[in-house]
């Protein structure tokens, strides 16, 4: 068999959400790609990477409380044989200064060798942050309004519906843009007008990358000046003929919206692949597996956007995604995996950012699904986690304030949840938590770092004004 | 020709010569109405300037007024009129000296006329000259009232009809009318004109002709097919004819439906559209001998070391049913059980890596594809494939796992928000989406569908026993420890009682969730999206509901009834959609076969038929067949097009600018490489895949014909006049020493355009 399969039950989700965008804007714009047009390397770039992890990580398993705090956690896990050992949690033990008690991340998070790097080592290096409990929320919630009237985000639980909240922040009605295509709106211009979207997905069409006029890219994994290449043209007589009316037929028939749709993406690929013209070589090693490509494939992408003035992006916007999260059964080994992967790659891309010189302009960010259930699910052997909501997620890069938790303090007092079947931030009695810190706080946060002006942050997040902060203050 | 004796008589009693040959020719006498053969006053019979005393003249009579061009003598009055002189006027054949006769003579001033008999000459050629002084003036006039012929040399009348001639019918079972031009012409002999008949010589019907005894005739066509016509002419003694092939192609409705039931439309399938009506011709879809997958041996879960290379491949990879797909594809007839089975499937996903267990998955549906939606739910609730991949069947009372209750109720019944019987949502006061279940419910169902476990094993491929993934799950004993026997809230407020078995609750969940009234619209909207359009109106969906509730026998869920509403309705029937959002865009399984079927789609060398080996073309365009990345298929219901708000596009979640080339470059392949099969022990392709371009060669030397014909196959005929210019062009710019590459030409640019890629 001369594919590679990796075959997981609930492999990574693949929704899609291309962005609208005016094909004319784009035509005229990268009919500039083609002239001497010399502009300076970016000198204030910034990029945001989004790292997807589709199925809703078990965030319980990945960081742990230590010491006092871990009595509860292992009274609900262990006897299912869900939990993870206090001694292999310390090597990759940290102590945030906010929370002022220790944790663990889960082992896969430390390095894989000797020396290599790690999210454990780079938290320890003040290059990654944890923000604790982050979900869709319409507004602020605690257990008696989530259990009485308050208002809650449609369709909790539902990994298409809750994929949808993270990704366009909009949690009482289903949104059509993401934020991530929203805040390519509010910079567009930063770019220069070239005609290179802000947006690049290496993860296929999702509606975080939508924006209301910005039009993502999508491109595969592969040497970058083959992604998108047509072939079967030659400089003949015949071929030049044919290229012509294909090329014509591409303006027919554009009353009908579904045509019109499908002969502008693929314009769109032929522009652009005519300006992924290289495949610029990266030193730094990343695993040769899903994530790790698409990771590589940001950083030359990045490297190839610094050494052409002709593209000049000022502002750059990434998303990835690696799926098998959606831990039913299984999560003992499936999560170790799956960690592993995400953390090997991620360290990967940090160190790429540092080959390029921009590990302080590149920020990487963690959104998933949901949650997990504290209590397990699941026959004993077998065992695994239900969906749940709030969880944990990471952000990388030089600019971080790294070292450190945080969040929005919750009804318990902290930004991190209490573990406990019905307890304060507990849905039910299940261990769903309510998450204290809104994706709008998590997103704003990100958005103000990359530059939207903080008079525009409620055009990109509307629902921005229902929390207490607008910045959570993990970035520089 | 023989001439009677009483007529020989006649004409030997008038002083007619009779010319008596050995092969017995005669002579006849022909009247004509009396007409104007030359007029010297008339610039357009010879004139304007009379003759000149002295000078010839010579008129080209023959033939004309009605006369035979073989006529050996005129019979003729001659006027003069205004002679400035006396004079005399003498008519003789063209071509020969002046005789010293004379056919009238007169005085000057005067008006005269007389009758004559003349010979023509060669040519047809008659000569005139006046008998006066030089410079001296006179006009003639020669009428003509009969003329002499012989009869003898009749020639058959000569009929002509042109190239062969096509049509395109307008509409399914509506007939075609094509005007048709015959000329035909005789001699006149043996008595005037030629009578003209029409007849089909063969077809799928009879043409009718109207006027029927004329030449130029328009022909109606009542069925698409091959036509050959006849036009005879019969001059009283012998016959002529001409022959024309017509070809009557089916409408492009019937296309249409043909390319909604299909993998891909051929002629064959729209001939029998077109002729047997939309109704009958799904009719005969559904009675199709169904195509599927073989039973597998079941392999373990968990491959052994020692099933390696084409061990693995074939058992523990999707490679064998991924090829028996495709070969079912090309080559089945059941083509509209094929594609509704798929839908089911995307409706209902789900992946596993054994062979064994998918198959009995993929024939749940083959099995029900025109059957029970209710029976669907119930083998796919105890299917083993789906138990493990949604995990019902470790799910217990002690330890229950929602993932399966979830799905059913999200994606294979109800869907999550409630809906109007047209599929649209219904809302709360506060303008959100009114859900269909929450979690309350998932809990409920969870808690019903505890206690279920692999049915007995059966000895595996490697000779360990392993459960026969064929059989349904069963009941896990005693099942008053792992089947939830509590109260479980279902949809609607019902609340199933406790104390229920494993299999009596089972089947009253399913019961609940098959009577819910949001199962009609949301399956029915689905289908609807997967054959014909992506943007059905409400009033569409709202049909299809009220056949789902009841298929008119009283019949609930009969999906075969839905199905064929579906195709009939009047929403995808009728021709090419004016709307504006109209179609759907071909997700790359159906883009690939329906390049694959139009053109006869074989192996490499064209020997024999493709090996079928054709999943890693569709996987390079985003679509793994049977792989879906998710339990929420290949691509999302509910995936809207790009730029469009509240326009659902499906397809489109699979398109992106990488796969946009991708489906380009596969046509690239296709049309001028083709697949190549590989070698070695147990090749993945043994054979390869090519198109069969030899048929359309002919056509080569005319590209608007080409065009047509490859527009016809992939577009049903409908490209615009720009496109097809376009086409043609682009044709044009091959040499027509390279016919091969003509066609290619023209196959590249239909099968790569987006008005082929969105089926409308």
């Amino acid at each position: 068999m001369d594919e590679q399969f990796r075959y997981t039950r609930r492999d990574f989700l693949r929704r899609s959400g291309c962005t609208a965008a005016s094909v004319a804007a784009i035509a005229t714009g990268l009919d500039r790609l083609g002239l001497v047009n010399v502009l300076a390397a970016p000198t204030d770039y910034r990029a945001l990477v989004c790292v997807f992890m589709s199925g809703g990580n078990d965030s319980n398993n990945m960081i742990i409380p230590l010491d006092a705090g871990y009595a509860p956690y292992q009274a609900v896990r262990q006897p299912a044989g869900l939990a993870i050992a206090q001694a292999a949690l310390e090597p990759t033990a940290v102590l945030p200064p906010s929370l002022a008690v220790r944790f663990g991340f889960h082992p896969s998070l430390g390095p894989a060798a000797v020396g290599a790097q790690s999210l454990h080592g780079l938290f320890a290096a003040g290059r990654v942050a944890v923000v604790a409990n982050v979900g869709p929320l319409v507004e602020p919630l605690n257990r008696t309004q989530y259990q009485g009237s308050g208002r809650k985000p449609y369709q909790l639980f539902s990994h298409s519906d809750q994929v949808t909240q993270w990704q366009t922040a909009y949690s009482s009605t289903r949104g059509q843009t993401g934020w991530g295509g929203r805040i390519a709106d509010e910079v567009v211009s930063l770019n220069g007008g070239n005609g290179f979207p802000v947006v690049t997905s290496i993860a296929g069409t999702q509606v975080f990358n939508v924006g209301a006029q910005t039009r993502a890219l999508g491109v595969g994994t592969g040497a970058l000046n083959q992604v998108l290449v047509l072939n079967g043209f030659n400089t003949s007589a015949e071929a030049t003929a044919r290229r012509n009316s294909f090329d014509y037929l591409r303006t027919l028939d554009r009353t009908f919206n579904l045509v019109a749709t499908s002969e502008d993406m693929t314009s769109q690929a032929i522009n652009i692949g005519a300006a992924l013209s290289q495949d610029p070589a990266i030193t730094t090693v990343f695993p040769n597996d899903g994530l790790g490509n698409q990771l590589r494939q940001v950083a030359k992408i990045i490297k190839l956007n610094l050494e052409s003035p002709a593209l000049g992006l000022n502002r750059q916007i990434f998303f990835v995604s690696i799926g098998g999260f959606d831990t039913h059964t299984g999560e003992l080994v499936g999560q170790q995996n799956l960690l592993r992967d995400l953390c090997d790659a991620m360290a990967a891309f940090y160190n790429a950012t540092v080959e390029l010189g921009v590990s302080d302009r590149v920020t990487t960010f963690t959104l998933s699904d949901f949650g997990r259930t504290l209590s397990p699910s699941g026959s004993a052997g077998d065992v695994g986690t239900d969906h749940g909501w709030g969880s944990h997620h990471f952000v990388m890069g030089g600019a971080v304030r790294g070292g450190n938790f945080y969040g929005v303090a919750g009804p318990n007092g902290s930004i991190f949840p209490t573990l406990q079947l019905g307890g304060p931030n507990d849905t039910d009695n299940r261990g769903r938590w309510i998450p204290t810190a809104a994706v709008d706080q998590y997103g704003a946060t990100l958005a103000s770092w990359f530059g939207v002006a903080p008079g525009d942050l409620s055009t990109v997040f509307p629902n921005i004004g229902r929390f207490t902060t607008n910045n959570l203050g993990f970035m520089l | 020709m023989w001439v009677s004796g009483a007529l020989r008589a006649l004409l030997l009693g008038a002083g007619v010569a009779v010319l008596a040959t050995p092969s017995e020719a005669a002579i006849r006498y022909y009247t004509v109405s009396p007409c104007r053969l030359v007029d010297t006053r008339d610039a357009a019979l010879g004139g304007p300037t009379p003759l000149s005393g002295g000078t010839p003249r010579t008129f080209t009579v023959g033939g004309r007024c009605g006369t035979s061009p073989t006529a050996s003598g005129l019979i003729l009055n001659i006027t003069v009129t205004q002679p400035n002189a006396a004079g005399f006027l003498t008519v003789y054949p063209g071509g020969t000296a002046v005789p010293a006769t004379s056919n009238v003579n007169f005085r000057s001033g005067v008006t005269r006329a007389n009758s004559a008999m003349a010979r023509v000459g060669a040519g047809g050629a008659l000569s005139v000259v006046a008998g006066m002084p030089a410079g001296t003036t006179v006009h003639v006039i020669i009428d003509v009232s009969g003329y002499f012929d012989d009869t003898v040399n009749n020639q058959p009348p000569f009929v002509a009809l042109g190239s062969a001639k096509s049509l395109q019918l307008p509409g399914i079972l509506r007939a075609g009318t094509l005007a048709i031009n015959g000329s035909v012409t005789d001699d006149g002999k043996p008595a005037g004109g030629a009578v003209v008949s029409w007849q089909t010589l063969s077809g799928p019907s009879i043409v009718t002709f109207s006027p029927a005894n004329s030449a130029s005739t328009t022909a109606t066509f009542p069925a698409a097919g091959t036509y050959v016509l006849r036009l005879s002419a019969w001059d009283g003694a012998l016959g002529g004819y001409a022959d024309v092939t017509v070809v009557a192609s089916p409408s492009a409705d019937a296309w249409r439906l043909v390319e909604q039931s299909t993998w891909g439309a051929n002629l064959v399938y729209a001939t029998v559209a077109q002729n047997a009506g939309a109704g009958a011709y799904v009719d005969w879809q559904i009675a199709q001998t169904p195509t599927g997958y073989p039973t597998y041996t079941p392999f373990p879960t968990d491959r052994p070391s020692t099933c390696s290379g084409a061990c693995d491949r074939d058992n523990y990879s999707l490679y064998h049913p991924q090829r028996i797909f495709f070969n079912n594809a090309l080559y089945g007839n059941d083509q509209l059980r094929q594609r509704v089975a798929f839908a089911l499937h995307k409706i209902i996903p789900l992946t596993t890596q054994q062979p064994s267990q998918l198959a009995p998955y993929l024939n749940i549906f083959r099995n029900n594809a025109f059957g029970d939606f209710r029976a669907v739910l119930r083998e796919m609730s105890l299917n083993v494939a789906m138990g493990v991949y949604l995990d019902m069947i470790t799910s217990t009372r002690t330890r229950p796992n929602e993932n399966y209750a979830r799905e059913i109720l999200q994606l294979f019944s109800v869907g999550t928000d409630l809906l109007n019987p047209d599929g649209t949502k219904q809302f709360d006061g506060n303008g959100v989406p009114a859900p269909s279940y929450t979690q309350a419910e998932v809990d409920g169902f969870t808690k019903v569908f505890t206690g279920w476990t692999f049915p007995a094993q059966v000895t595996g491929g490697t000779g360990t026993l392993v459960p026969n993934y064929a059989s349904p799950m069963r009941q896990r004993t005693p099942e008053s420890t792992y089947h939830d026997n509590g109260t479980k809230l279902l949809l609607g407020g019902q609340t199933l009682a406790g104390g229920g078995t494993t299999v009596v609750d089972l089947d009253a969940a399913l019961n609940n969730i098959f009577a819910h009234p949001n199962v009609g619209p949301f399956i029915g909207k689905q289908l609807i999206q997967q054959l014909v359009t992506s943007n059905p109106s409400p009033a569409y969906v709202a049909r299809i509901t009220s056949v789902f509730n009841n298929d008119g026998t009283g019949r609930r869920g009969n999906l075969g009834a839905v199905v064929k509403a579906i195709l009939l309705d009047t929403e995808a029937r009728g021709g090419d959609p004016v709307d504006l959002d109209s179609g759907h865009l071909k997700e790359p399984v159906l883009y690939v076969l329906n390049i694959l079927r139009a053109f006869e789609a074989r192996s490499f060398d064209g020997a024999t038929t493709s090996d079928s080996y054709l999943n890693p073309q569709i996987q390079n365009m985003g679509q793994d067949l049977f792989r879906p990345p998710t339990v929420f298929s290949y691509f999302p219901a509910d995936f809207e097009v790009p730029g469009h708000i509240g326009l659902a596009g499906p397809e489109f979640g699979l398109l992106s600018a990488t796969t946009a080339l991708r489906r380009a470059n596969f046509v690239n392949t296709i049309v001028f490489n083709g697949i190549q099969p590989n070698t070695g022990a147990n090749p993945n392709a043994p054979l390869g895949t090519s198109l069969t371009l030899a048929p359309l060669y002919p056509l080569a030397g005319d590209p608007a014909r080409l065009v047509d014909e490859v527009c016809m196959r992939l577009l049903h005929g409908s490209a615009s006049s720009q496109m097809r210019t376009s086409m043609i062009t682009a044709v044009n710019a091959v040499p027509v020493s390279n016919p091969r590459l003509r066609v290619q030409q023209a196959i590249y640019l239909a099968a790569t355009s987006s008005q082929f890629q969105v089926q409308r």
